[in-house]
């Protein structure tokens, strides 16, 4: 069997000192193959998804287990993973009003992302390849925009420059740090149906971060549901949204508006979520779980599998519990 | 009334960072110093004593800092120059302050006509180099320590002027303004417990690297002959006057320097802890 | 006195231009005619640039109209005086979308609450502490929070805070702007709850804009799309939802519905890039 595109192995991600703000995360996501990873704020998402790039923020390192890529562990800290990054595995940020430079025009920013993994190339086959790209990113017009500045652009058509520079590479994976939060709604769905058929197109495995439950499933095939740095579900994501295995999932799923029916009160989750990580054991959602009990609050649940491609971490599910699902 | 009142809780994180609690403990040996040494130090800083066994002694002899070519006390001189450092500087920044900051948040409020002319000339302000200006100051009115007060306000305003202004158009543009407003809050309501508590912070943190800035900038001065005249003590007058000597006796020189040096870091580490410990991003939890 | 049976908000063709902007400048509000009734929610649904902000200030009276007039409870800002503004004030609030930004973060919670009544002169220190204690109680938080600072609090919480110093004055008109737009999804559930209880036990007048529909049919009576400054569409909020006339209504609808959960499975509709929807993104 070939290893997964990406494997991420009880990850541990913290500040030395402090405790940890992503415990015992595992995930993976196969060649062409869609994963989102869902959670509030707190829950860890972005982090695991910077680590897996190696772009943590200053002071936080990968303290424990392993990332894999076709099999094999990498350091994403070190500097050697910078030949992988933008190559092999791009990134697109939530605010793209932030994530372009300025005072750069976009072609010349296109430009330099194909110039850092193929320095050879000649300056006018970069510049047509920026144009291919805009244009694969349906900008209207793109050998004239091509110089044009980011402020030109609305965020929409900026989201699409993010998207074409991270694809300039053809990346085996693309990393989507809530892609959509920041434009409109009819907007979002334009965004996501180029990303979803620009990595159709390519092969290219998608890892989309998101705290938007529909979001999810109208993008990605498996869901990872975090909260409090630990990932409480992963599986196929029609099963999981439509029959969750763990309390915090289908708390989530009881608690949105239904867009579709009208309810008289919605059922929300007490509490929030938490700020700072605790430390100790024990599962970080019991606090606001209904269906809490005694060994909840004294040890961290153990993953078990669900399925042949899903799996929960909640004592409810462990057969030693005494009280059954 | 205005609330003052994080502080509490403000103190003590700003002193509980290493860099405040090292900061906040010069800072307090240095306010001691100044303040309270001169009334417990027995030396006289203006006494002489033209003897060939008294002058130039090197420390901890007699005199605990050594005497000058003239006899007197070094440490009772040290500690009366930090006092009237400290003191000059913080008039000069007060001064400073709060003209800055009432032009600064008038022309934030107003906005137009009003708004651009206090820019341009703030701008104009900032151009001036502190020392032509002292020069000036002197020739105009006598040297003196007033000379360097106005001059080291005159610097100070155009800082404040800026910080104030930017600040009074981030915060008036903040939703609880707008929330004030609805509320049926008046314009008078408006600026003293919405606008003016939230400047404080800012202002202060400026106000700490302001402070340490003026007491290099009075030294500097001082060394240059422009500030309080000899026989009075001040650090930068100490110096130059011990230069002359400084292959005999370099203890003249080098103990009003560290009395520089002391309020300087002690200020800029205070001031840093009261940044970190105000920053704004912490607001978000 | 207002007209006994005056409507608690009514736009009548109001047009609006960015405050700020000279007399030649597009209007950013065109020709808007709404009206929402005592005791009921209107939602107004529109995406950011639609012009629903500037209409919020509108309504509080701090925008000139360019044409067309606001009317709060049958009068226009422009004819009170102001002490009659001033106690207009009391009877229309607002509750903003960011929680980190609406409270003063150097004042106490139960100093932000207490306000509207030390601004009003309702009370003494004591009724006025009391009122505090019991609008704290009314948005579920408890009576110690009083003394905290917002920093201390979460968003959910702030928010709390928020909508009871919108009530401390008694208002009959609560303007509700994204109000859960910037908080967790957990949390909004416990936001939405408590806003649609209060509008029904407080029996108040609720404008409240989003651009989420889904919270919108929770949440509203009536319903009017904002689309570039115009409404598109309004009415009572089982027609606008079973029945939409126009193609942004219905755009905005499919593209809500391809995300909302259950609905992906049979095939989401694909939103063509159509210029007809006004803008190219």
């Amino acid at each position: 069997m070939t290893a997964p595109l990406l494997a991420v192995e009880r990850m541990t991600i913290g500040r030395p000192g402090a405790p940890p703000v992503v415990a015992d995360m595992s995930f993976r996501i196969g060649a062409g193959e869609r994963l989102a990873l869902v959670g509030e704020s707190g829950s860890g998402k972005t982090m695991s998804a910077l680590a897996v790039i190696g772009l943590l923020p200053a002071g936080f390192r990968v303290t424990g287990g392993a990332i894999r890529f076709d099999g094999v562990a990498v350091d994403t800290a070190a500097p050697a993973m910078r030949a992988r990054r933008g190559k092999d595995v791009a990134i697109v940020f939530q605010d793209p009003m932030t994530s372009l430079n300025p005072v750069m025009r976009i072609g010349a920013q296109i430009v330099e992302a194909i110039e850092a993994h193929d320095p050879g190339i000649d300056r006018a086959a970069a510049r047509r390849r920026a144009i291919e790209l805009l244009d694969a990113v349906r900008i209207a017009k793109a050998a004239e925009r091509v110089d044009a500045y980011p402020h030109e652009f609305s965020g929409g058509m900026r989201q699409r420059v993010t998207i074409a520079i991270a694809l300039a590479n053809r990346p085996r994976l693309l990393i989507a740090d809530e892609p959509t939060t920041a434009l409109d709604v009819t907007t979002q769905t334009q965004i996501l149906a180029l990303m979803d058929e620009l990595c159709r197109a390519h092969g290219t495995g998608l890892l989309l971060i998101t705290h938007d439950l529909g979001l999810a499933q109208s993008c990605c095939d498996r869901i990872c549901v975090l909260y409090g740095g630990r990932v409480m579900e992963t599986g196929p994501i029609a099963r999981v949204l439509a029959r969750p295995d763990h309390p915090y999932t289908a708390a989530l799923l009881r608690s949105v508006p239904p867009g579709d029916r009208d309810v008289e009160w919605l059922e929300p989750i007490a509490g929030e979520p938490p700020r700072i990580q605790a430390d100790g054991r024990r599962c970080r959602f019991a606090g606001r779980c209904a269906h809490r009990f005694e060994r909840c609050l004294s040890h961290d649940p153990v993953p078990v599998a669900t399925g042949p491609d899903a799996m929960a971490a909640c004592h409810l599910l462990q057969p030693s519990a005494g009280r059954g699902p | 009334m205005i609330a003052l009142a994080p502080s509490a809780d403000l103190l003590r994180r700003i002193f509980a960072s290493p860099m405040g609690a090292i900061g906040g403990a010069l800072l307090a040996i240095v306010l001691c110093a100044a303040i309270l040494g001169p009334l417990v130090v027995a030396g006289d800083p203006l006494r002489q004593f033209l003897r060939p066994d008294r002058i130039f002694l090197p420390p901890a002899s007699d005199a605990l800092f050594g005497t000058d070519n003239l006899g007197r006390d070094v440490l009772a001189r040290v500690l009366a120059g930090m006092r009237l450092s400290l003191a000059l500087a913080t008039a000069a920044v007060a001064v400073g302050l709060a003209i800055g900051a009432a032009l600064g948040a008038f022309a934030g409020l107003v906005g137009g006509i009003a708004d651009r002319i206090i820019v341009r000339a703030m701008d104009a302000l900032m151009a001036f180099p502190v020392l032509i200006l002292a020069i000036a100051v002197a020739v105009a009115f006598g040297r003196g320590p007033q000379g360097i007060v106005v001059a080291v306000a005159f610097v100070n305003v155009p800082i404040f002027a800026r910080l104030a202004r930017s600040q009074t158009l981030r915060i008036v543009a903040m939703p609880y303004m707008t929330a004030a407003e609805i509320l049926g809050c008046s314009l008078w309501r408006r600026l003293w417990r919405h606008l003016i508590p939230n400047l404080f912070n800012p202002l202060i943190v400026q106000g700490t690297i302001s402070l340490s800035f003026a007491v290099l900038i009075e030294a500097g001065l001082s060394f240059l002959g422009l500030g309080v005249q000899a026989p009075r003590p001040a650090l930068g007058l100490m110096i130059a006057e011990a230069k002359a000597f400084i292959g005999i006796a370099p203890h003249l020189v080098l103990f009003p320097s560290l009395g520089i040096v002391a309020i300087v870091v002690a200020l800029n580490l205070v001031g840093d802890a009261f940044a970190e410990a105000t920053d704004p991003r912490r607001a978000r939890p | 006195m207002s007209p006994p049976d005056a409507p608690p908000l009514e736009l009548s063709q109001l047009s609006l231009r960015y405050p700020g902007s000279g007399r030649d400048a597009t209007p950013v509000v065109r020709a808007v005619s709404l009206r929402c009734d005592a005791g009921r929610t209107l939602g107004l649904v529109g995406e950011s640039g639609s012009g629903k902000t500037t209409l919020a200030r509108a309504i509080f009276g701090m925008v000139p109209a360019a044409s067309g007039t606001v009317r709060v409870f049958g009068r226009e800002w422009t004819d009170l005086d102001a002490a009659a503004r001033k106690r207009m004030r009391r009877r229309v609030q607002m509750v903003f979308q960011d929680p980190y930004a609406s409270l003063n973060p150097m004042m106490t919670i139960g100093e932000a609450i207490a306000e509207p009544l030390v601004v009003h002169g309702l009370g003494d220190r004591a009724a006025r502490a009391a009122r505090v204690g019991e609008l704290l109680g009314l948005v579920g938080l408890p009576a110690d929070y009083a003394s905290r600072y917002p920093a201390q609090l979460s968003g959910g919480q702030r928010q709390r805070v928020a909508i009871a110093r919108a009530l401390s004055p008694g208002p009959e008109l609560l303007v509700c702007d994204e109000p859960v737009s910037a908080l967790d999804v957990s949390v909004q559930a416990q936001i939405l709850n408590l806003l649609k209880s209060l509008q029904q036990r407080l029996g108040l007048a609720m404008l409240f804009i989003s651009h989420d529909l889904a919270v919108i049919r929770f949440i509203a009576h009536a319903i009017a799309v904002i689309q570039e400054g115009r409404i598109v569409e309004q009415g009572p909020r089982a027609q606008v939802l079973d029945a939409p006339r126009h193609p942004y209504t219905r755009a905005l609808f499919a593209a809500g519905l391809t995300r909302s959960i259950g609905a992906a499975a049979a095939g989401a509709a694909r939103i063509p890039d159509d210029p007809g929807l006004g803008r190219t993104t």
